[in-house]
């Protein structure tokens, strides 16, 4: 009974120390504001203190579009019908959604909502005008315009381009003259290749709001936020809102996933009901378990005189119990001595 | 078989599952910009390529952008100085080529119209100019020999455009030459003779003359003391040509000029003469002359005006024009608001009213007024700027929230929404408890009332309701407010007390046992070691049966006066007394046969309990009879 009461408690341990850990240990995926690394978004939930949302539902709750910005970067998953609609409510009522994408499924929103533009998914590569590499191309044709107040450039990293197809579209920011899509990807440009000015940065007006479209998200990426004016067109946009990042789009790790049930856990044991409901429980338990153990040892005692008694009904129980207390009292090993 | 198609599914299947990293890895969303390679050298050589390019092609806008754009160029550290100063001899050699280039020109112009002497000056600039590029342009090139060398850049394309600037400046050199001999050849030939510089004067007959009125230009076209007649000159006014005439008989000409309508201080006039090739004239620009226009500026004086302007309402706008303080009656005012012009005119105190209405909402916080006046005559025009703010009203809104709300059961939310001028109508409100959002209109009078009824799965809390203001006027700015609430969820206040209560009351029920037990015996030992039994209460003796078994000892001992001894066994008794209570003797034999049971056995059943309280009435019944 003893050792299977040790292995239970030292499982328990052993799974609350690993659970600590993981809680830890930082996540590492690619736009995770809890990532402090270079490729994470700690820098820009330091700077936005954004509202992180798990369900684009969540932004039905917003009572206040005007005063909203929405940052969707990078989204791995497709954007489903219901999504989409949550997503042109909101748009309609004046909010300002940023769709920042590369290579990812922003592309879906873009089809439902009747977006005359996409993402063209082909690398832009710019030979003359980058950071350390051409895969890191810096932009500086930049129209002036309130959300590119202040900036003079926008260092990218792996980014692509717009395509647009209709006027309706403001282009906001282009790629330098030099810069091409390397389709093919070997690192030079193919006369198949679409060459000059390449729109990076779009904005498309639905509703009362604004739908900007920026063809890199890993512009705000830890590494790449403080590069040229990057936090400058985040600044630019998220100004006087409030701010929303959606997370629900992204694929995550399994410690991810853990760490994200141990918030949420946490976070209903926070609540002041599971909160006291716990403790008065574990008060319980620990007060009853205590009192189980003391009720054990006493019938034992009883038991012992009991068992005599039954042999020997006529004999004096006080003086049997005053036996059993000297016994207790001096030890065994002297009366032995004794006799 | 059914291995292959195993190992066929596993094939397929691996790099099915593996598609998402592949595509990861050949489109990986960002590399890390401090470990990603740099690039052996920077790209500087293709900039330098296409502004040489512009350079040489006289683009000169076009190539200054492009040296501009070098900022933008990533440069290692160690390399940066070469780099910022090759680009800055390549802006200066652009400068000055640009600079020669356009003075050569104006030379050109020059000489076209006689302007000798200016010629000259120019000439000498030019001269320092092309010198100034020559000595740059030496430097561009050992700079770029250094960026080549440096970066180890493929030297063609840079060398061939550094010869095409060459080339370029070699080109302006000849400009250069063959506009100073020219210059020399004519003043040469002046010199000699051959060519004859004409003299070209002209006079006004006023030096101020109102603005739009005819001055007469008189002037005289001469060559060394001769008269040249017939000859056509081009009267320019400022700089642009206005009228052309002919000399007379005696090389003189006078024209009636009808000055353009230029409401500015001055306007100069000169003429030139072009003389046709054969002729043996040097072409000659007379000197110039200024004419100061009249004409008088009108003040406008704003009288009256909002400080403030709330849309949908009117406001007059009153103002006044005067011309040195005589009223202008019945004058043109020209009225632009957000690019909507509007003409009015003043009346015969030449006061003007305006009725300023704002419709639509304007795209700033403010609305500007342009107002100008109508040039007429020597009366010129006069412009008047003003910015007004637009009035954002600020709503009152007074909102009734009960302090604690009973999850389940509905609450009401009253309010009232206005502003200075009244109720606020039909305006959006939107209420925010928790993940509930309600929205409502207020009505006619600015009230609204919304009831809720909150869910029965909210948690006790204090919570904040948030209540939007948001009005269908854009003048009226949207309020937000918080006001505090507490929650009580009586599920959620109970759930905690559970496990608090069925402790409690388990504990209260075996209290209520204890203090109650079902069967309550006192038994009584009787101490037989005297002849006097002493009675002696000693021990609380919870089985029933041994209970029933003392009672029934008891009666026994009433009837034959015997206890049991305390050496004796239950069946020694049982024995002894048997004889005693024949009629008795098979049931009490029972009797102590399940208190045997209840004392040595384990367990008893509630069998034994009833068969043993059977016996216990048998027994006294029958000891009673």
């Amino acid at each position: 009974m003893k050792r299977v009461k040790i292995i239970t408690l030292a499982l328990i341990f052993s799974i609350i120390f690993s659970l600590t850990i993981a809680y830890m240990i930082p996540s590492t995926d690619n736009y995770s504001p809890e990532n402090p690394f270079w490729n994470g978004l700690k820098t820009l939930e330091n700077i936005v203190n954004p509202v992180q949302i798990t369900s684009i539902t969540q932004l039905k709750q917003i009572i206040n579009p005007k005063q909203t910005a929405i940052l969707i970067l990078g989204p791995e998953k497709p954007f489903t019908t219901q999504e989409t609609q949550t997503i042109k409510k909101i748009l309609e009522k004046g909010a300002i959604v940023l769709v920042a994408d590369d290579f990812g499924q922003a592309n879906t929103l873009l089809e439902q909502l009747e977006i005359p533009c996409k993402f063209t998914q082909k690398m832009l590569i710019d030979p003359v005008f980058y950071y350390k590499n051409p895969r890191l191309p810096k932009i500086f044709h930049i129209e002036k315009t309130p959300w590119t107040k202040n900036i003079e450039e926008l260092t990218l990293n792996y980014a692509t381009t717009l395509n647009i197809t209709s006027s309706e579209i403001k282009i906001l920011a282009n790629s330098s003259e030099y810069s091409y899509l390397d389709i093919n990807m070997n690192n030079q440009w193919d006369p198949e290749e679409p060459k000059g000015r390449q729109p990076i940065l779009a904005q498309a007006n639905i509703g009362e709001g604004t739908l900007l479209l920026l063809s890199d998200p890993s512009i705000f990426i830890n590494s790449m936020i403080n590069k040229s004016d990057n936090a400058q067109l985040l600044k630019n946009i998220i100004e006087g809102k409030t701010t929303y990042l959606d997370l629900s789009h992204y694929i995550t790790t399994l410690h991810t996933q853990l760490k994200t049930i141990i918030n949420i856990t946490l976070n209903y044991i926070y609540t002041p009901e599971i909160k006291y409901t716990l403790i008065a429980t574990t008060t319980i338990i620990t007060l009853y378990t205590t009192r189980k153990t003391k009720e054990k040892e006493e019938p034992e005692k009883i038991e012992e005189i009991e068992e005599v008694l039954k042999k020997h009904p006529n004999w004096d129980r006080r003086i049997l119990e005053k036996l059993r207390e000297w016994r207790e009292k001096f030890g065994a090993n002297r009366t032995t001595q004794t006799t | 078989m059914k291995q292959k198609t195993t190992i066929t599914i596993i094939f397929i299947l691996i790099p099915l599952i593996l598609l998402s990293q592949i595509y990861a890895y050949i489109y990986p969303p960002h590399v890390n910009p401090e470990t990603v390679p740099e690039e052996t050298g920077p790209p500087v050589s293709i900039l330098l390529t296409y502004a040489l390019s512009n350079l040489t092609t006289q683009n000169w806008t076009e190539a200054l952008k492009q040296i501009n754009n070098t900022e933008h160029l990533y440069v290692p550290q160690n390399y940066k100085y070469i780099v910022t100063r090759t680009i800055e001899l390549l802006r200066q050699l652009t400068e000055t080529l640009k600079q020669t280039n356009e003075t050569l020109e104006v030379i050109e112009l020059l000489i076209e119209y006689g302007q000798l002497e200016e010629a000259k000056t120019k000439l000498k600039e030019t001269d320092i100019l092309l010198g100034k590029a020559n000595y740059t342009l030496r430097e561009v090139e050992d700079a770029i020999d250094q960026l080549i060398q440096t970066f180890n850049l493929p030297s063609n394309p840079l060398k061939e455009k550094i010869n095409e600037t060459k080339n370029l400046l070699n080109q302006y050199k000849q400009t250069y030459l063959k506009l100073k001999q020219t210059l020399e050849e004519i003043i040469t030939k002046i010199e000699q003779g051959t060519l004859i510089q004409p003299n070209l004067t002209i006079s006004a007959n006023t030096t101020k003359t109102p603005v739009g009125s005819t001055i007469k230009i008189c002037g005289n076209l001469t060559a060394t003391n001769k008269t040249l007649q017939n000859k056509t000159i081009t009267i320019y006014i400022n700089k642009k040509p206005y009228k052309t005439t002919k000399t007379s008989e005696n090389g003189s000409f006078e024209i009636n000029l009808k000055l353009p309508t230029i409401y500015a201080p001055a306007i100069t006039i000169y003429a030139t003469y072009k003389p046709e090739e054969t002729e043996p004239y040097v072409p000659v620009t007379s000197n110039t002359i200024k004419i100061e226009l009249i004409y008088q500026t009108p003040t406008i004086t704003i009288l009256e005006i909002p400080e403030k302007i709330s849309p949908l309402k009117n406001y007059t706008l009153i103002g006044e024009i005067k011309l040195n303080d005589t009223p202008l009656e019945n004058w043109p005012l020209t009225i632009t608001i957000n690019q909507n012009t509007t003409t009015i005119y003043t009346d015969s105190q030449g006061h003007f009213n305006y009725t300023i209405t704002i419709t639509t909402k304007p795209s700033t916080s403010t609305i500007t007024i342009i107002m100008r006046t109508q040039p007429q005559k020597s009366i010129g025009p006069a412009t008047t700027k003003i910015t007004i703010p637009i009035e954002y009203i600020d709503p009152q809104i007074t909102v009734k929230t009960p302090k604690i709300i009973i999850a389940g059961i509905k609450f009401e939310i009253q309010g009232t929404a206005k502003t200075e001028d009244g109720p606020i109508r039909n305006a959006t409100i939107i209420i925010k408890i928790g993940s509930k959002i309600v929205t409502t209109n207020t009505n006619e009078n600015g009230t609204f009332t919304v009831k809720i009824a909150p869910s029965l799965l909210t948690l006790s809390r204090k919570l904040a309701i948030t209540i939007v203001l948001a009005p269908k006027e854009f003048w009226i700015n949207t309020k937000t407010i918080e006001k505090q609430a507490t929650i009580i969820n009586p599920l959620t206040i109970i759930t905690p007390l559970i496990p608090i209560l069925i402790p409690i009351a388990s504990a209260l029920k075996q209290k209520r046992k204890e203090k109650h037990p079902p069967v309550e015996v006192r038994e009584e030992l009787i101490e037989t070691t005297r002849h006097v039994a002493v009675k002696k209460e000693v021990v609380k003796v919870k089985h029933p049966i041994v209970a029933l078994y003392w009672k029934t000892i008891e009666k026994i001992h009433n009837k034959t006066g015997v206890y049991p001894q305390p050496n004796q066994t239950l069946r020694e008794y049982l024995t002894q007394i048997k004889e005693k209570i024949k009629n008795i003797a098979e049931k009490f034999e029972k009797l102590t046969i399940l208190t045997e049971k209840a004392l040595y056995a384990e367990k008893t059943t509630k069998q034994d309990e009833k068969l043993a309280k059977e016996l216990y009435k048998n027994i006294i019944e029958e000891l009673k009879q």
